[in-house]
């Protein structure tokens, strides 16, 4: 376990180290820490000698840390409550009005919706054609399935 | 090595059954309660119980299968609960023809009355005064949070947030 935290460590100063090289390059930097933090793991494993039981712990760990860097990471980087937050303590006081209209460097909500849009076309999750959008891919009626039987079994409402 | 593994795995699957058991039955019949802050409580006592109940089976590896089980779950609740881009999937699955144009997605999931009631979330939360005049202040903890949030930015080198 102290492996898979000391993995978890690594992960962090590989990402802060990567991001400061590729600049906006979140997922890259991600997905190259993580790997790195993986080959530690696996490498501790062969150093100290573990047996199975203890290499499956330290793996478990380091994902466990990965998911919580990975939530922490998206929450410093993208958090709307946060964001607003900060916004706020810059340029206080300010009016909802004001803040709209700084909100994402400028975008304000609407632009930032757009511009999750067109992310979501360029990941493939729908599809986009003279700014009709549809969502036909195989992968987006999973996700909405699932979306839509999870918050009936939790009474959770529409969300978002 | 399986036997041994399964006897492993007993204490992670016992408390997140109770966990999950725990979350299901307040989420269906006991909505007023249900927020994030008691799922990390049903998430702690869940360990809990596990841990009186099964004490002398408890590893090391349980502990982490039951530690990613929970971070895992978290993922998936707050992707159900917040996400935006499964919001924007859903609407456009149930409309009518199942399209819609990005004009009829602003309409129907409006960003800007999302904003104005997350702020009033802020506000009514105590993280944000309201002058009478409409003006937003910080409160004193939400200052501390604007500090550590904006060190974090400048730690991990972020110009685009938001």
């Amino acid at each position: 376990m102290i492996i898979g935290i000391t993995s978890g460590l690594i992960l962090m100063l590989t990402h802060v180290i990567l991001l400061r090289i590729l600049k906006n390059g979140f997922a890259k930097a991600m997905v190259f820490s993580w790997v790195g933090s993986l080959v530690f793991t696996i490498a501790c494993a062969v150093v100290f000698c573990l047996n199975s039981k203890e290499l499956l712990t330290a793996l478990v760990t380091n994902i466990a840390v990965f998911l919580f860097y990975l939530e922490f990471f998206s929450m410093i980087c993208r958090g709307f409550s946060f964001h607003i937050i900060k916004l706020v303590h810059e340029r206080q006081p300010i009016t909802v009005s004001e803040l709209m209209v700084q909100y994402g460097n400028g975008m304000g909500p609407t632009g930032l919706l757009k511009k999750r849009i067109e992310g979501m076309a360029a990941s493939g999750l729908l599809t986009m054609n003279q700014n009709r959008l549809r969502a036909d891919f195989t992968r987006s009626k999973a996700i909405v399935f699932l979306s839509r039987s999870y918050k009936t079994m939790l009474r959770m409402g529409a969300g978002g | 090595m399986n036997c041994e593994l399964l006897q492993d795995l007993k204490f992670p699957l016992f408390s997140l059954l109770i966990f999950l058991g725990a979350h299901l039955v307040i989420w269906r019949y006991l909505k007023a309660l249900a927020s994030l802050k008691l799922l990390i409580l049903l998430a702690i006592l869940g360990f809990g119980a596990g841990f009186l109940i099964q004490g002398a089976l408890v590893t090391s590896l349980g502990i982490a299968v039951y530690a990613l089980f929970i971070i895992m779950y978290f993922h998936l609740y707050v992707g159900m609960e917040r996400s935006v881009s499964i919001r924007i999937l859903e609407e456009i699955r149930q409309s009518e023809n199942q399209e819609l144009t990005i004009e009829q997605i602003l309409h129907t999931y409006s960003p800007d009355s999302m904003f104005i009631s997350r702020v009033d979330w802020l506000v009514q939360g105590n993280w944000l005064t309201r002058a009478p005049d409409g003006s937003l202040r910080c409160t004193s903890k939400a200052g501390g949070l604007a500090k550590i949030l904006i060190f974090f930015q400048h730690f991990y080198n972020l110009d685009r947030t938001g």
